[in-house]
């Protein structure tokens, strides 16, 4: 909506505006800490790990010592709305020295061979592109064959009646 | 009329004849686990329920490598919570409200809240109580959230602003903000449509 | 602009660090800016614009429209700069509205405009932030109301209300500049 019926301003008020539109000059370099502050963060363990709570906490512990996975907040989400009311996901994981990675869920039978995640040439990151219909779908990453992953990004699951954690994506959907 | 569709087929049973189903059970199960599921499954179907989350279910745990026991442990809990939804929600229930209400409900919200929202909501619930899930999945504690998708059916807020708000706030939460937080800050932010429906 | 916007978010997601650097490049002017009208002086304002650039390649993958990343990046630089200022008011520091001069210094203003300047700055210091961040959003940053109103989580009825209370309070304030 865009607002059609602009009220008139002052003209003191006018020339405020003009001046607070000025741009803001933070110093050379500013972007360059912003990127550190990312590669900082990135170096530490993210935050994230810590909304896997107790689950996430065994499924680390059993990681450790066989492979180090970096979770960067980047998790499966709807992307692309289609009209037909499909949509294609995006599921993405970063996990630095996996050999292998796939999304799990309801969408595939639970079948860990149907979705494998296909390796970026740099920074350790997985991505699969997956079409979906509009539905709610509990689905899981699996790494390595062993280490059941949610996504802190997306709704629990819920209902870890496995006691493995998943996560719950949701693809909306019209229809007439 | 525009009406959302939130559960699809797929996890409605609707989309999959019988024989796919049992067939997957057979190629992934145990013998004896897969009897044991398909009993179940059959069972749903006498009662006029979901079938297909039933036969997710049992796939998920062989994923997991759940022993047979746990798999039929599972499938029964499902089983029983879309059973109470059903009771909750009036036989009348379509697939996707059954299959919502059940997520509600393990989730935690009461029976009480299933049939409070059929009662005071007009046209299907499914949207209505998959929001309440996600809300609670997204860690809003579970009263907090009922209390608030209740309120928000009294002020007859449409379908639309339930999914606008469940994305709004699982986007808050995403930029750090507290789950209790970030529902009441967007829950300030909408205007109800209008008149409460009168029961 | 929004092909290439895009195009940087999906390098950014097949792990291409140069692309978020352009990204920071593109939207830092227009979001600094933000910042720094909002809380007042540079200091929290850098830490807000970290705070945002840092968290939205963290949860880059929830950009559900990529062309739309500035919009939905906003979204984080609205909430960071409320958290900032909650931080600030905690800690009791005293907030700066007079860097006028570095505005001009950096940006080669005329020189006359720097009394009129700080008198802006010091004017808009005076706006209850809720005030402060509706009345940027729209007059400064020129954002249609329902966008306000997604970015914030206020309805459009109290953002029009936040603007117009405003636009009154800083009319007087600029007033009784001009009357002293």
């Amino acid at each position: 909506m865009h607002d059609t019926a602009q009220e008139k301003l002052d003209p003191r008020l006018e020339s405020a505006i003009g001046l607070l539109r000025e741009p803001v000059d933070f110093g050379p370099g500013v972007d360059q800490r912003v990127l550190q502050r990312i590669a900082a963060d990135r170096a530490a363990p993210p935050r994230n790990w810590f909304a896997f709570g107790w689950i996430g906490g065994l499924a680390l512990a059993a990681a450790v010592g066989y492979f180090v996975l970096v979770r960067d907040g980047s998790g499966p989400t709807a992307r692309s709305h289609r009209p037909s009311g499909g949509e294609e996901v995006v599921f993405t994981l970063t996990a630095a020295t996996a050999a292998r990675v796939s999304v799990v869920g309801d969408f595939n039978n639970w079948d860990p061979k149907v979705t494998p995640l296909k390796a970026a040439p740099t920074g350790g990151r997985w991505i699969v592109t997956v079409k979906l219909l509009p539905g709610r779908y509990r689905f899981a990453f699996l790494v390595d064959g062993h280490t059941w992953l949610a996504d802190p990004d997306h709704p629990a699951g819920g209902d870890p009646d496995f006691q493995s954690p998943t996560s719950v994506i949701t693809v909306e959907g019209h229809s007439l | 009329m525009i009406r959302p569709l939130i559960a699809a087929a797929v996890l409605t049973g609707w989309a999959r004849p019988l024989p796919a189903q049992i067939s997957r059970l057979d190629a992934r199960l145990q013998p004896n686990t897969a009897h044991d599921v398909r009993a179940l499954v059959d069972s749903a179907r006498a009662a006029g329920l979901p079938e297909e989350p039933l036969v997710l279910k049992a796939l998920e745990g062989q994923s997991k490598g759940a022993s047979g026991d746990r798999i039929v442990v599972a499938v029964r809990a499902l089983l029983q919570s879309l059973r109470t939804a059903q009771t909750s929600l009036g036989l009348q229930a379509s697939p996707e409200e059954l299959v919502a209400g059940s997520a509600a409900l393990r989730a935690g919200a009461p029976e009480t809240a299933l049939a409070s929202v059929r009662h005071d909501r007009g046209g299907s619930v499914a949207i209505t109580l998959s929001v309440l899930a996600d809300l609670v999945g997204s860690g809003i504690p579970v009263g907090t959230a009922t209390k608030a998708i209740l309120t928000l059916v009294h002020q007859n807020v449409s379908d639309r602003e339930f999914l606008q708000l469940r994305t709004r706030v699982e986007q808050d939460i995403r930029t750090g903000m507290a789950p209790g937080s970030a529902l009441e800050r967007r829950l300030a932010g909408i205007p109800a449509a209008g008149p409460p429906r009168q029961p | 602009m929004d092909q290439t916007v895009a195009d940087l978010v999906t390098r950014v997601l097949e792990a291409d660090a140069d692309a978020f650097a352009q990204l920071v490049a593109v939207y830092r002017p227009q979001f600094g800016r933000y910042a720094y009208r909002m809380l007042g002086n540079r200091e929290d304002a850098e830490e807000a614009l970290q705070d945002t650039f840092v968290r939205a390649y963290q949860a880059i993958m929830a950009c559900r429209d990529r062309a739309r990343f500035g919009a939905w990046a906003f979204t984080i630089l609205v909430n960071r700069c409320r958290t900032v200022r909650q931080r600030v008011m905690r800690r009791d520091r005293p907030r700066v509205f007079g860097e006028a001069a570095l505005d001009a210094a950096a940006v080669d203003h005329p020189a006359e405009r720097h009394f009129e300047r700080e008198e802006v700055n010091r004017a808009l210091a005076t706006l209850p932030p809720d005030q402060r961040e509706a009345f940027l959003l729209k007059h400064v940053e020129e954002l249609p109301y329902d966008e306000m109103a997604n970015l914030t989580g206020s309805s459009v009825s109290a953002l029009k209300m936040r603007v117009k209370r405003a636009c009154e309070r800083l009319r007087r304030e600029l007033e009784g500049i001009a009357h002293a």
